[in-house]
């Protein structure tokens, strides 16, 4: 996983290739350990990702929840047209604010 | 055990139509097994898209298996098997785990559930589930109906041809996904450009809203903005009928539209989470399904836009939502920058309104107060803040007396001002009547009468034809504050009150005049209501009372009208303080100045 810090308030990751089963878990647990407490935005780049199942969901989910729990916000940026599907199928599109760059 | 990747375990190959494969109860090697599976579908003439929802599906149960495992089921493997038919694919999965309860439907979880998402998908991706939990072994079937094409080509080739009809997918994907939003810059760039070339508001709102709604597949768009004197959402363009012609209340709890509003957040419905009985919306009968977006400029809310259709399986997309949102924030940026040049219009309207009226008012009064010895006269003008319709007038006739005026035109500002000048005018066209109050004051509601009744308006008025010979006064009053009088001899003032109703009431009155000595030392006042209604902090008003103490207390003293005059305007400051006067004051002072009482 990649971490860099444009801006000190954003944390901006970069998704695994996948974030399935074997994964997703480390990916959340690296990403909370990335966060500081400066952090108010937490942008995760799925431009990479080409796979993503339901524990990846879990994941993001996860991450979101701490953003909120932090009052700061989360962003998915660049998901594939198959990622977003995804979240539409499972309606997560309304829970994440999703940009495409 | 855990089996290494390149021994995934390939039992069948049959005539390139199925595949089984034993992977680990574990989730690297599952993964592995649903990327082969995939693979062997493209291969046997899948599509790519359906290929990989089934590579979901499968990853879904074989996640589940693995997380139902147990000490025992660990080392034992999951067999996988995959069948491609002729309209469709068949995937089953045998595990050897506890396993668990299917539930009938599955649904999804609370959104904020980082699990139970899996028997959904599953379900969302196949066509028909199975699932027999047996003692120590698990069966799992899936079906999936899709076109399959014929395996008549040599694997390589038809390999060649599946990567090449999965490359045209990902194009026209991404072909889509930019001409959405090159649609949505297009738009941008036009309206803006289009702005320029002033168009309206309203015109330019109701065509975004109907790009929005092509460009969105939506059955309906309704754009709200937001009245926040009254916190109402109104219709935008306002239309007599139709979906959003009725307001709705910010606080109103039924509708979605406003729920959106108040929490600044979208807003989603569809028969699973279906508008209130009672949102407006609903009562429309026109949309099923649909979500609202608040219209947000600088933390400000400004309005809602809605998308909805009218049914159908699928919920607005992430990239129709996107273009929503980018478009109605153009919209929200443009409402933004009308509403402040409107104000700043208004504003600038309403100032130089006030100038006008009050240029008006001021070219009304005399600019000199005739010679009306052995009287001496005052008089006084203190418009409040906003310029009303009060004048007073005093005209010399011959040498032998005055005709003084006081009048209060109903209304405010322009109109009020305006139609006080033509009093004026139509009381100076008569000159034949200025020794006659009553008189004048019949002839000129005779006159102006329709004027006035024509706009709905209407003036008080007090004359008083001043007789320096004859020391008395008479006055005629068209339902105007009366006119007080204090003589050294009376204890009480004497109020000469109205002898019919104000100019521009009824087309004819007959007025009755009223005479009154003037010996020496007598006061004379003639007031608007600005004076008797100016109030004081405590809300208490000056009154009758209050003029008629003054007036008596003035009776006794030495002194010019202009001297009176400043003791009356300082009484009634000090009277009302530090509260503004709401309506103008305007009063004519008579005082005797010869002769001590």
């Amino acid at each position: 996983m990649n971490t860099n810090t444009p801006n000190s308030h954003i944390l901006a990751v970069q998704g695994t290739k996948e974030l399935n089963g074997s994964g997703a878990t480390a990916f959340r647990d690296s990403t909370k350990r990335a966060l500081a407490a400066t952090h108010t935005i937490l942008e995760v780049d799925l431009a990479g990702t080409t796979f993503l199942d339901s524990t990846g969901l879990g994941a993001l989910i996860s991450l979101h929840k701490e953003m909120c729990s932090r009052g700061g916000q989360m962003r998915i940026v660049n998901p594939s047209p198959v990622t977003v599907q995804l979240f539409e199928l499972t309606r997560l599109h309304r829970v994440f604010e999703i940009q495409n760059r | 055990m855990i089996l290494p990747s390149a021994n995934l375990n390939l039992l069948q190959a049959n005539a390139g139509r199925s595949v089984a494969l034993r992977c680990a109860c574990d989730f690297e090697d599952v993964r592995r097994a649903s990327v082969a599976v995939r693979e062997f579908l493209v291969g046997e003439g899948v599509g790519g898209e359906e290929a990989a929802g089934l590579e979901l599906a499968l990853v879904e149960a074989l996640n589940n298996a693995v997380e139902h495992t147990d000490g025992r089921a660990t080392d034992m493997p999951i067999e996988v098997e995959a069948h491609v038919m002729a309209d469709g694919v068949v995937l089953r999965v045998c595990d050897h785990t506890p396993g668990f309860e299917w539930p009938e439907q599955a649904e999804l979880p609370d959104e904020t559930s980082e699990s139970g998402r899996g028997l959904f998908l599953i379900q969302a991706l196949t066509d028909r589930v199975e699932y027999f939990r047996g003692k120590g072994t698990n069966l799992l079937t899936m079906r999936k109906a899709c076109p399959v094409r014929v395996a008549a080509i040599p694997l390589t080739q038809e390999s060649l041809r599946s990567e090449n009809a999965e490359l045209e997918e990902t194009l026209t994907g991404m072909t889509e996904e930019l001409s959405s939003n090159y649609e949505t810059l297009t738009s941008i760039f036009r309206y803006s450009s289009e702005l320029a070339s002033a168009r309206s508001l309203p015109e330019f709102a109701s065509e975004l809203v109907q790009d929005l709604a092509r460009m969105t597949c939506a059955d309906g768009v309704v754009l709200r903005l937001l009245d926040e004197q009254s916190g109402m959402l109104h219709g935008y363009p306002p239309s007599e009928s139709g979906i959003g012609s009725e307001p709705v209340a910010l606080d109103n709890r039924d509708s979605i539209e406003a729920a959106s509003a108040s929490s600044l957040e979208d807003r989603w419905f569809d028969p699973s989470g279906p508008l209130a009985e009672t949102d407006p919306l609903r009562m429309s009968g026109k949309f099923q399904i649909g979500v609202s977006h608040a219209l947000v400029l600088n933390e400000r809310l400004l309005g809602t836009i809605t998308l909805g259709r009218r049914g159908g399986e699928y919920a607005f997309r992430s990239r129709e939502i996107s273009v929503m949102h980018t478009l109605g924030d153009f919209l929200a940026f443009q409402v933004a920058s009308e509403r402040l040049q409107e104000e700043r219009m208004k504003t600038r309207v309403v100032r130089r309104e006030l100038e006008i009226a009050a240029s008006i008012q001021r070219s009304m009064l005399p600019a000199k107060l005739p010679v009306a010895t052995p009287y001496s006269l005052a008089a006084s003008c203190v418009s409040a803040r906003e310029v009303g319709g009060d004048f007073y007038d005093a005209i010399a006739v011959g040498e032998v007396g005055v005709l003084l005026v006081i009048a209060d035109v109903m209304g405010k500002g322009i109109p009020a001002a305006l139609l006080g000048a033509i009093l004026r005018s139509g009381i100076h066209s008569m000159p034949q009547y200025f020794d006659q109050p009553a008189m004048l004051l019949s002839a000129v509601n005779r006159v102006l009468y329709d004027d006035f009744s024509r706009v709905d308006m209407f003036a008080t008025v007090a004359l008083g034809y001043l007789d320096l010979k004859e020391r008395r006064l008479c006055v005629a009053n068209a339902g105007h504050p009366p006119v007080l009088v204090a003589s050294p001899g009376a204890n009480v003032h004497t109020a000469l009150a109205s002898s019919g109703p104000p100019i521009g009431v009824l087309p004819a009155v007959e007025f009755h005049p009223d005479w009154v000595k003037l010996p020496a030392g007598s006061r004379a006042l003639f007031h608007t209501d600005g004076l008797t209604e100016l109030s004081n902090f405590e809300g208490q008003m000056f009154g009758e009372g209050g003029l008629g103490t003054w007036l008596q207390g003035a009776r006794g003293v030495q002194a010019e009208a202009s001297d009176l005059a400043a003791s009356l305007a300082g009484r009634l400051g000090s009277f009302r303080g530090a509260t503004p006067a709401r309506d103008d004051q305007t009063f004519v002072l008579i005082a005797d100045s010869l002769h001590t009482p």
